[in-house]
């Protein structure tokens, strides 16, 4: 399962669900945060480090008519203290960057801001893969992504050092 | 996939088949041309050379994330071709999950961003400069490309970075 471009789950919990992390249904406070994983493609090397891109932001584009296009996958923060997990290790942990996990970075944006500057909502979609997954849903046109990209920060850079 | 190479001294070109549309697999091509036979344009070789890797397998392996979109590409490389001077440093090109690509350039106060998405018919020119932000649809963008242009040339880029 590829989390960074994850589309709306449909099929959510097909497993019993972790009691320790937050209900599917509870809602996300303001204060939690999203992360988001983003690889070395979406990034432009500046001096020396990595700066995420706009199209880092980006809501993936399932082939199937049935999935919701407006969708960026995320995991969410109080899920993942929940587990007793932390960010700076998602690279190594997720299955989707696991060919090379040097090469992607995390990212994190306030929920706050995504819901009520660029109208977001924020779901929790847990899969086998990440019980702590969850979907930025809306639509992110070129300038809700370049404002993104603006309040964004990293929690921890990619490791490959750029050319 | 994108097959690119360089099809002559003053001339880089590539061309595509879709999977997709096998048997009868239509090869296409652009190509990247100097003004009269000129030599290329210091930008030209980047800018292939960039997109062949965002077509390559490693950056594909985002799921649902689109292949690049060939049109995108005759776009973008359209646009380029118009608005870009001799000396007009390159822009850092990024893959949407759409299979559009982004071109940026971003120099002291200036930012531009170029969406070239057909899919979701979002394509934009977005200029900043400063705290200021100017916007177009795609088709319009190359007036106000050009009024940032000459302050995206190598030699004004290299000259305010020395002072």
């Amino acid at each position: 399962m590829h989390l960074s471009s994850i589309a709306c789950r449909s099929l959510t919990l097909s497993t019993q669900p972790t009691p320790d992390i937050p209900a599917v249904d509870a809602p996300v406070s303001d204060e939690s945060r999203v992360y988001r994983l983003i690889p070395v493609s979406n990034c432009k090397a500046v001096d020396g480090e990595w700066e995420f891109q706009s199209g880092a932001f980006d809501n993936a584009s399932p082939m199937h008519e049935k999935e919701c296009p407006h969708d960026m996958s995320v995991v969410l923060s109080d899920s993942l203290e929940a587990l007793s997990r932390v960010p700076h290790r998602l690279p190594a942990n997720s299955l989707v960057c696991a060919a090379d996990p040097d090469a992607w970075g995390v990212a994190a944006l306030d929920v706050g801001f995504l819901r009520h500057e660029e109208s977001q909502d924020i779901l929790r979609t847990p899969n086998d893969d990440e019980p702590a997954h969850g979907d930025v849903r809306g639509k992110k046109a070129p300038k809700c992504r370049r404002r993104m990209k603006k309040n964004a920060t990293w929690v921890v850079q990619p490791s490959v050092q750029p050319e | 996939m994108i097959g690119m190479g360089i099809a002559d001294s003053s001339s880089i070109g590539w061309e595509t088949t879709d999977p997709c549309d096998e048997p009868q697999a239509e090869k296409r091509a652009i190509r990247l041309r100097g003004p009269r036979g000129a030599p290329l344009p210091g930008w030209a070789a980047p800018v292939v050379t960039r997109i062949r890797e965002l077509d390559s397998a490693a950056a594909l392996s985002q799921r649902d994330w689109r292949p690049i979109n060939f049109d995108d590409v005759a776009d973008a490389l359209g646009f380029l071709e118009r608005v870009m001077h001799i000396d007009t440093s390159a822009p850092w090109i990024g893959r949407l999950s759409s299979g559009g690509i982004e071109l940026t350039w971003k120099h002291a106060d200036i930012e531009v961003e170029a969406i070239f998405d057909r899919l979701r018919a979002d394509g934009v020119i977005i200029v900043a400069v400063g705290e200021h932000e100017w916007e177009e649809p795609i088709d319009k963008a190359d007036s106000l490309f050009a009024s940032v242009v000459d302050r995206l040339s190598v030699p004004y880029v290299e000259h305010t970075a020395d002072a």
